[in-house]
């Protein structure tokens, strides 16, 4: 409960008298109050959820492209083609062959 | 070949090796078969070995033929009189740079710039590191300070970076690495004397020109022609290297050249046939010499070999 003033410190007494409303105005009118706040924390969870939903995607996304570029620059470095199909062991050095 | 951990020099460039193998028409003559198993051995040993001998005396080939015998990929290098040690070993080549800008928090930017020189290794460092067959041809080609870094890796089996190297200053030579010279030393031209710290280090075998059977089982494999008709024109060649009266010497080459020329235009090697004694002259006839009556003279001579020989 964001606190506004000493108004808001719940007394010992309050607490006690508050459990119950007196009237049937009084509960009808707490009712309402608690209705809307209901309906606000409501929708604040809705945009809540959609929020999270949104950056878990952008998160997703993110991470399949960094995994993409990753393995790029690891072919490049080993000086694979990049994409290329291994068969067999891959050769530890280039080689050319000379007939003598 | 075996796949193996790549062991990139600091710009990430994978190492190029020869894979020599014989062509399928190498002669391999006991002669041939008496110098390779030697030096093999002497190689098994990790023992250098230095192949001397004249031009056309077949030390390229045979050093070659050692290599391929070890099995191991091989490092060829061709002495050069520009070379120094950086040629060799290695050295500083190009750039990296390396920028970073971090604007992580939108008030406060990081922005970090540096250039480091990159190392590259060159041949002698890449075969001392991989265990490679190092096959130094013409070694003496290249000036004797150049060739300083042998010494320790022959030796101490350790090469001596430089200072520019900070990675390590010394690397072990690989258990495997062995290394193979050749060298002319009757040549006068480009050559230079090769210093003792370093011929004391490697075993010296002199070769001779191959003996008859060797020459000609080779002008027939390398020229298509048979035995019968080799055999003439290795004769002209050899009598015109043993008679002396040449200036440059005739090597087995010319008679491959003479051979090949021959069974290409479909002649025979006959004296009675001009088409075939004007392919000798124009092979042996230079090396006469250039003074007109003394090439005459060996001219005659050449003339009178290849009547005797090719009827």
């Amino acid at each position: 409960m964001k606190m506004r003033g000493l108004k808001d410190i719940p007394t010992r007494h309050a607490l006690l008298n508050r459990q119950v409303p007196r009237t049937r105005a009084q509960a009808a009118f707490e009712l309402a109050l608690l209705e809307n706040e209901k309906a606000k924390l409501e929708r604040e969870h809705g945009i809540w959820l959609a929020n999270q939903l949104q950056i878990e995607a952008r998160l997703r996304l993110a991470q399949e492209r960094s995994v993409v570029l990753r393995r790029l620059l690891d072919d490049r470095k080993s000086g694979r083609k990049p994409g290329g199909k291994r068969r067999g062991p891959v050769p530890a050095w280039r080689s050319v062959t000379l007939e003598y | 070949m075996t796949a193996a951990t790549v062991t990139q020099d600091a710009s990430g460039n994978v190492p190029m090796a020869l894979t020599v193998r014989p062509r399928s028409d190498f002669v391999d003559t006991p002669y041939i078969s008496e110098i390779t198993d030697k030096a093999i051995s002497y190689l098994q040993a990790d023992i250098p070995v230095h192949l001397r001998g004249a031009a056309g005396t077949g030390k390229t080939t045979l050093a070659l033929h050692c290599a391929a015998k070890l099995g191991r990929p091989v490092m060829l290098i061709a002495g050069d009189d520009e070379f120094n040690t950086k040629d060799l070993i290695g050295g500083e080549h190009g750039y990296h740079y390396r920028k970073v800008v971090d604007q992580y928090i939108h008030t406060v930017l990081k922005y970090e710039e540096d250039a480091v020189q990159q190392w590259v290794d060159q041949r002698v460092t890449t075969a001392c590191r991989e265990g490679w067959t190092m096959v130094y041809d013409e070694f003496n080609r290249s000036r004797p300070e150049a060739n300083n870094v042998l010494l320790g890796i022959l030796a101490e089996k350790l090469l001596i970076l430089p200072a520019a190297h900070r990675d390590n200053a010394y690397m072990k030579v690989h258990p495997q690495f062995r290394a193979i010279f050749t060298s002319n030393h009757r040549d006068y031209v480009g050559v230079h004397q090769v210093q003792d710290a370093l011929s004391d280090r490697m075993l010296t075998l002199d070769l001779e020109y191959y003996d008859r059977e060797t020459e000609i089982a080779i002008a027939c494999a390398r020229s298509g022609m048979s035995t019968e008709d080799a055999c003439g024109i290795v004769d002209v060649v050899r009598d015109f290297r043993t008679s002396g009266e040449c200036e440059d010497t005739p090597t087995l080459r010319s008679s491959i050249m003479i051979a090949r020329i021959a069974a290409a235009k479909e002649i025979r090697p006959l004296a009675r046939d001009p088409r075939f004694v004007t392919i000798c002259l124009d092979v042996l006839g230079s090396k006469a010499g250039l003074e007109k009556e003394q090439r005459d003279q060996r001219v005659q001579m050449l003339i009178g070999l290849i009547e005797r020989y090719c009827q």
